[in-house]
């Protein structure tokens, strides 16, 4: 039995963290940590502009 | 056989990619990078290189037990890098990509603290180019505030190396003596490794790199400032919170990120934190524990991110908000992140495995109780943010409104597929890492307990995750972090005072000119013309690299000979 006892000490203590961990972090973002994307200055914007890319060979041949 | 420096091979096949043709570049940077892996393998224990530079001994290059890991998972990384980016990498970002690693490597084997601060400061300018290599407003604006935060950080460790030089008369890079100059060398250090305050730049610049830039940033950096801190820094107490800070800080901003390439950004602070930490603790077994830690986390992180690259080349998409149901139309790219994901968040028969166990066990038996307990939050939140919610909101479930518009080329697959092995060998036989740590520590990760614990730990996280699944469900939001000071509040600012131009011209205001030149267009590039801005920012930067270095020099020759 007290083999099992650091086992289940752990299962309890990472089953606890792991709901702090997303209510606390859940909590930063309602309070002001999280914003709209795109709202922050010098963001990247749209990834659908990568899409625009070509193979570099084929554009900018050296 | 003839010893090289690693590091000058792949810095001289730069200089040759930027003057060759597209596939040529590709495959010179390919074998430049297969050279420089063949001359590290050969590389034996306890070689030096000394030089004289203006009358000053210099160690260009010191092969030991703590750089030799180091040094060889860096030369790894570069090859499967230049292997992912083939197909997608210019001419330019291959060539930055080479210097970069050349850079790193030249850290991890400089003997000397100004041979360090030269590689240092090089890396930085190539990391600014390979940022920028996206090709976007946003990317340039990134690469300005890496460049503006770094250069900051090497004004700081530039005068640590100074002030130590004139108090000690030695530039030999060694354990730092715990004093004024310390405290600036530490400073500069932990700075490059993303030390919660000053840790945003990281999630800031990495994601905005190429798909490829961002596999060479992330082995490269922090890393080398991790080597910095243990060669110079192990046993240093303040390390210890240091280091548990980041690893918490990085997980809870993990938990929150939607964009999938910020959210792996922050897991490397989370995870350099477990080696800072151990550092701090400054036992054999702990300097082993970040060394092994380190080097698997290069290998582990380079395949996450390479996976994350994959459904952003894919798809053009990259938040949560946008993806989902990938699996039916990537799912060997699932499969290698899945390889990935397990290796970081320690799960039996990867790479994270035994590394994580030996630097989080000596952070324990050095006498750490409580900073071990945080260690295991910390590994908690990873397993819970990059092995569950990522892949579950990218691959599974219902796609949001991402599809698969490109195929991903054979070369990325052939990357991960080599990055994927390499995680699972060492985690399958971990003596392939462990026998190559600094001291000959025993340590089994396998053993009964161990097993039991981190089965209970990733069984208990799902159970919690599962629990609060909703919780989850993906918003397209972004997070504030300390990179306010530097990023909003001067726009704001900017906003209040400058007077605001017509649409596509630039304002001549006095305010908006003082505002321009500090930011050089990384707030506002809409305001500049393109001409003068885009080669403006990258020739200015390289000439403020070259006249600091210029600066160095002269100083540490007056300091030293004088």
């Amino acid at each position: 039995m007290s083999a099992l006892e650091p086992v289940a000490v752990i299962a309890v203590f990472a089953f606890a963290a792991s709901v702090a961990l997303v209510l606390g972090a859940k909590w930063l973002g309602r309070i002001g940590i999280s914003r709209p994307a795109g709202s922050r200055p010098g963001e990247l914007g749209d990834a659908r502009d990568d899409l625009e890319w070509s193979p570099p060979w084929e554009d900018r041949r050296g | 056989m003839v010893e090289f420096h690693p590091g000058l091979i792949l810095l001289i096949g730069a200089a040759v990619v930027v003057m060759v043709s597209q596939r040529t570049a590709v495959v010179v940077a390919i074998a430049t990078a297969a050279i420089a892996l063949v001359a590290a393998l050969s590389l034996g224990e306890d070689v030096t290189w000394n030089y004289d530079f203006y009358g000053i001994d210099l160690v260009a290059m010191r092969v030991d037990a703590l750089s030799t890991p180091f040094m060889l998972v860096f030369a790894i990384v570069a090859l499967v890098a230049m292997i992912y980016g083939s197909t997608t990498m210019s001419r330019t970002e291959l060539a930055a990509g080479l210097a970069t690693a050349g850079a790193g490597i030249g850290v991890v084997l400089a003997g000397d603290l100004l041979t360090l601060f030269i590689f240092w400061e090089l890396k930085v300018t190539t990391v600014v180019v390979l940022i920028a290599a996206r090709s976007r407003a946003g990317s340039a604006a990134a690469a300005m505030r890496y460049l503006r935060v770094h250069l900051i950080a090497g004004v700081v460790l530039l005068g640590g190396v100074i002030w130590l030089a004139v108090r000690s008369g030695s530039l030999a890079f060694e354990e730092v003596p715990w004093s004024g100059p310390g405290w600036l060398i530490l400073g500069g250090f932990a700075f490059c490794a993303a030390a919660v305050p000053f840790h945003a730049w990281l999630p800031d610049a990495y994601p905005a790199a190429t798909v490829a830039g961002t596999v060479i940033l992330s082995a490269y950096t922090t890393k080398s400032a991790v080597y910095a801190l243990a060669r110079g820094f192990p046993g240093t107490e303040l390390l210890i919170w240091v280091g548990v800070t980041m690893a918490v800080v990085g997980v809870i901003f993990a938990i929150l990120e939607d964009d999938i390439r910020r959210l792996l950004s922050y897991h490397i602070v989370s995870q350099v934190g477990f080696m800072v930490t151990a550092i701090g603790v400054g036992t054999a077994a702990a300097i082993n524990g970040a060394t092994a830690h380190a080097t698997a986390h290069v290998l582990y992180k380079g395949l996450l991110l390479m996976g994350a690259g994959a459904v952003l080349y894919a798809t053009g998409r990259s938040r949560t908000s946008e993806l989902g149901g990938l699996a039916r139309a990537l799912p060997v790219v699932l499969v290698l992140y899945l390889v990935g994901a397990f290796s970081i968040s320690g799960v039996a028969g990867f790479s994270g495995f035994p590394a994580k166990e030996l630097a989080v066990a000596s952070v324990g038996s050095g006498g750490e109780t409580t900073a071990q307990w945080l260690l295991k939050f910390a590994s908690v939140g990873t397993f819970a943010s990059v092995a569950l919610k990522l892949p579950a909101l990218t691959f599974f479930g219902t796609p949001r409104s991402a599809s698969v518009l490109r195929r991903v080329p054979v070369m990325m697959y052939a990357a991960m597929g080599v990055a994927a092995i390499a995680n699972i060998a060492i985690g399958v036989r971990p003596g392939l890492l462990f026998d190559r740590l600094p001291t000959a520590e025993a340590f089994n990760a396998y053993t009964g307990a161990k097993l039991a614990e981190s089965f209970a730990l990733l069984a208990a996280t799902t159970a919690g995750v599962w629990l609060l699944r909703s919780r989850l469900a993906p918003k397209a939001t972004t997070s504030l972090d300390t990179d306010a000071f530097y990023r909003e509040l001067p726009a704001r600012l900017r906003t209040r005072f400058a007077t605001e131009a017509a649409p596509g011209t630039v304002s001549d205001a006095p305010a908006d000119r003082v505002w321009r030149w500090p930011s050089l267009g990384a707030w506002a590039p809409e305001r500049f013309a393109p001409g003068p801005v885009a080669p403006g920012w990258l020739l200015g930067s390289t000439i403020a690299a070259a006249m600091v270095l210029v600066l160095a020099a002269i100083v540490m020759r007056g300091v030293v000979i004088g």
